[in-house]
């Protein structure tokens, strides 16, 4: 049975939610629980989450959460009784991360479909690997209750001999046991907590199996899949070995990757002589890896602020369709176009002489309207923002994730979580975030021997701190790593053709940081799967460039890299003051932000030469760009050779040249010739829809002025990169 | 139904208990077991002469070792069709030999079943 009743539908929205927002609860605690195993508060909160769970899942009849969530209240409900059950069997974490993933799957999949309810052969196994852990609990308890019991009865057996004095067979005895003791409980976890690395490469997962596959084969309990199993594997780890191979193991990976061929090719068999095979080369290999015993970890610390928000009240909210907003938004930019009119409308008026009372009155009606339009605008943008805490909730779990991967240990500090920001910015920024964090761990961050051997604690730090500024977001995220390696950066973006030699000779160290925004840039020698593959930052700057955004790097060699991206704030995202020129015959806007300056510059002390024209404006040499030149456009003058002499903005006729120069995102001191300066106005800028448009060079979209007319936007960047 | 026609065995042992065992075995399977050789060189004297279409070769034996004799003959005759008799425990020597042209391995002591799955292997035999 599937939620299908109407007045059901909505609740069923809410719970959802719900689910979604105890999944992201659940996913921080037990990046908590990880870093503190006996916490009894999380340990108990975790219990509770799994109970409610399952039960508000059992009202909406969805059965695969309502039985996993379940289960997973029993094991927490035992872990709350006896809580040193955590650092015995530290894979219940990872199998509560695993339940976590699993409720997050059904929920984007009943967004889909709705009867995605029952509990599918996946989950199904899932139960039984919490079944599976909750018997071992059982048995592992009993077992060294039997353990202890032995121990007691065999020093009570001893004691008789006491008397001669044999404390030789005491000792042997109470060794003997203990060690046995020890064993039992470390056996699994054990083995658990080491891990295999071959220059960088975390090759764990596939000497696991192999090993235990091959000891199912050396005792001929081996399901027939298991062979595939092992062949996987084993072509797992040759791929990884191969792809970071030194010298001292080639001919062992060689052997590896020739007896997987062989295998194969002529159709061998999982048989004595293969296990022998795979098992004696796996041996040999593993000498050469790097073995580290303690699992990585990683903690996430809330910031204090940030825990006193979690326990204030519920803001009351209802819920809007992101489409209505982004309509209802829509409608108020169309209506800003309008109050522009208006503004025309009363230059017109005042042209055709109307009475200055009535004028008075009709000006102060617009500039009411006017301002009741961008109050209208503003209170529906903060509709749309949302915390921060939207996108920072991810980060512990990642960090944590790619940590494990590569055998680094991170902690994790957020601050910020309730600083606003706009939901259309929501998924750029994460993507941001989601990039420069990967390479915070992967790049920055040292593994754990670098680090103790560099004087720097064991586990690295990476930090995430968003602050509001007064029209910004400013969001960090610091790492306490490696730092870039500027002359490895120049060397590699040479190398790669990103810029010349001459280019990188005349750069600063501050130009050269920004290398790394560079698209196919990376100088991590062996690519990971995680990042170094060159692709990221530049998708990153390309991303925030769209909303204006701005990247700050600071680069401290040897103790670490911080990023941030400053974002403006965004009730002004929509509608930007700009100034309108004419060039030739066209009409063109461009946006106040890229204006540096307009200044009028007598026709003499312009200079002519084969590049262009230069000008000298307070001890700075200025380059004129050529817009004529660059779009083709006719000459105002052949254009229109009626010219009306009231062309009273232009000062050519006079003698002089106008030009506006540019602001960019570097110092460029370039500027564009205008014909005349038309006025400044609030634009509406829409994006260009059709992919054509999205290609031409120098403009970033259109907007509609109050007379109807339709102007290109200029793009001062894309001018300077011209 | 015996899996061999009547094609050629050669078998290169030093044991004569396990030549004696494979040429049961091969006979038994319909094969004509041409020929048996206790050390590396009769075993290249002997495939010189007879040249079998089939010879399992030990690895560890007398004068030269099978890996040697592997060697040569894969030299010379390329396509021959050569199976290596060993014990597990020289896996690895025994994997570098299918690497250099040999079929197939059997393993010592002998299962009828995996040899003859093995001869059928090396030999194409359906």
């Amino acid at each position: 049975m599937s939620v299908t009743d109407e007045n059901l539908a909505e609740l069923f929205e809410q719970y959802k939610d719900e689910v979604r927002e105890t999944i992201e609860t659940l996913d921080n605690e037990l990046v908590v629980l990880e870093q503190d195993q006996t916490s009894s508060e999380t340990i108990f909160s975790l219990f509770r989450h799994m109970h409610s769970l399952k039960g508000s899942s059992k009202m909406f009849n969805v059965d695969n959460i309502a039985t996993i969530a379940h289960r997973l209240e029993d094991l927490m409900s035992m872990i709350d009784k006896n809580n040193s059950i955590l650092s015995k069997y530290p894979k219940i974490i990872d199998l509560l991360f695993k339940g976590n993933d699993i409720f997050r799957d059904i929920i984007s999949r009943l967004e889909e479909d709705i009867s995605y309810t029952s509990m599918t052969g996946d989950h199904l196994a899932f139960v039984a690997e919490i079944q599976a852990q909750i018997d071992k609990i059982n048995r592992r308890d009993s077992q060294l209750v039997d353990a202890a019991r032995k121990l007691l009865d065999d020093i009570e057996n001893l004691l008789p001999s006491m008397e001669e004095l044999d404390t030789e067979a005491l000792k042997k005895g109470i060794s003997e046991v203990t060690t046995g003791l020890a064993l039992a409980t470390l056996e699994e976890d054990g083995a658990n907590q080491i891990r295999f690395n071959y220059n960088g490469a975390d090759l764990t997962e596939s000497v696991r199996i192999m090993e235990e596959l091959l000891g199912k084969f050396k005792e001929g309990k081996n399901a027939p899949e298991d062979a595939k199993a092992f062949v996987d594997a084993a072509n797992a780890l040759y791929g990884a070995l191969a792809e970071v191979a030194t010298e001292d193991a080639m001919s062992l990976i060689a052997e590896l990757g020739d007896g997987l061929t062989l295998f194969s090719e002529r159709q061998l068999e999982m048989d004595q002589m293969m296990t022998e095979f795979f098992g004696a080369l796996l041996a040999e290999l593993k000498q050469k890896f790097q073995v580290e015993v303690e699992a990585p970890a990683i903690k996430a610390t809330r910031s204090a602020k940030s825990s006193t928000a979690l326990k204030e009240p519920q803001v009351k909210t209802i819920r809007v369709d992101e489409a209505k907003i982004d309509l209802f938004l829509e409608s108020v930019g169309r209506l800003i176009t309008k109050s522009e009119i208006l503004n025309h409308l009363q230059f017109s008026f005042r042209q055709a002489g109307v009475d200055i009372g009535l004028l008075r009155d009709f000006s102060t009606v617009s500039r009411t309207i006017s301002n009741d339009i961008v109050n209208l605008q503003r209170s529906i943008m903060e509709v749309r923002q949302v915390e921060m805490n939207n996108i920072l909730k991810k980060f512990p779990r990642l960090v944590r994730d790619i940590s494990h991967k590569i055998g680094k240990e991170a902690e994790m500090n957020i601050v910020g979580e309730r600083v606003p920001i706009d939901k259309s910015l929501l998924d750029d920024v994460e993507q941001a975030m989601v990039h420069i964090v990967r390479n915070a761990v992967d790049h920055g961050l040292e593994t754990p021997d670098e680090r103790i051997a560099s004087g720097k604690p064991r586990r690295g730090a990476v930090n995430i701190n968003v602050t509001q500024e007064e029209a910004a977001i400013f969001i960090e995220v610091a790492d306490d790593g490696r730092g870039l390696d500027l002359a490895r950066i120049r060397a590699k973006a040479v190398e790669r053709g990103n810029i010349t030699a001459e280019q990188e000779a005349a750069m600063t160290d501050k130009e050269a940081e920004m290398l790394v925004f560079s698209s196919g840039l990376s100088t991590k020698d062996q690519a990971t799967d995680l990042s170094g593959r060159g692709v990221g930052m530049d998708v990153v700057m390309t991303n925030l460039k769209k909303w204006n955004g701005e990247v700050v790097i600071d680069n401290r060699p040897g103790h670490g890299l911080s990023v941030g991206l400053r974002l403006p704030v965004t009730n002004t995202l929509l509608t930007k003051e700009a100034i309108m020129l004419r060039v030739g015959t066209s009409t063109f806007c461009l946006p106040l932000e890229c204006v540096n300056e307009i200044v009028t510059v007598p026709k003499e002390d312009v200079h002519h030469h084969k590049d262009g024209a230069v000008f000298r404006h307070r001890d700075m040499v200025i380059s004129v760009i050529d817009l004529k030149g660059l779009l083709n456009l006719p000459e105002a003058d052949e254009a229109r050779p009626a010219s009306p002499p009231s062309d009273a903005g232009s000062l050519e006729g006079k003698g002089t040249y106008v030009f506006v120069i540019l602001r960019g995102k570097t110092d460029a001191r370039q500027s564009i010739l205008a014909d005349e300066i038309l006025g400044q106005q609030k634009i509406v800028i829409k994006e260009f829809e059709l992919e054509t448009f999205r290609k031409l060079p120098y403009f970033n979209g259109l907007t509609l002025l109050g007379d109807g007319r339709v102007v290109l936007i200029l793009d001062s960047d894309k001018l300077i990169d011209s | 139904m015996p899996i061999g026609s009547g094609q050629s065995v050669l078998i290169v042992d030093d044991s004569p208990v396990m030549r004696q065992m494979l040429f049961k075995l091969f006979q038994s399977q319909g094969f004509n077991v041409v020929g048996q050789a206790r050390d590396g060189e009769e075993a290249l004297t002997l495939f010189e002469e007879l040249k079998p279409e089939l010879t399992t070769l030990d690895i560890v034996m007398p004068k030269l070792r099978g890996t040697e004799v592997l060697e040569k003959l894969m030299e010379k005759y390329p396509d021959s069709k050569i199976i290596m008799a060993s014990s597990v425990s020289d896996a690895r020597t025994v994997m570098h030999c299918l690497k250099i042209g040999a079929k197939q391995y059997i393993i010592k002591p002998y299962d009828e079943e995996k040899v003859m799955a093995a001869v059928r292997k090396a030999l194409n035999l359906s």
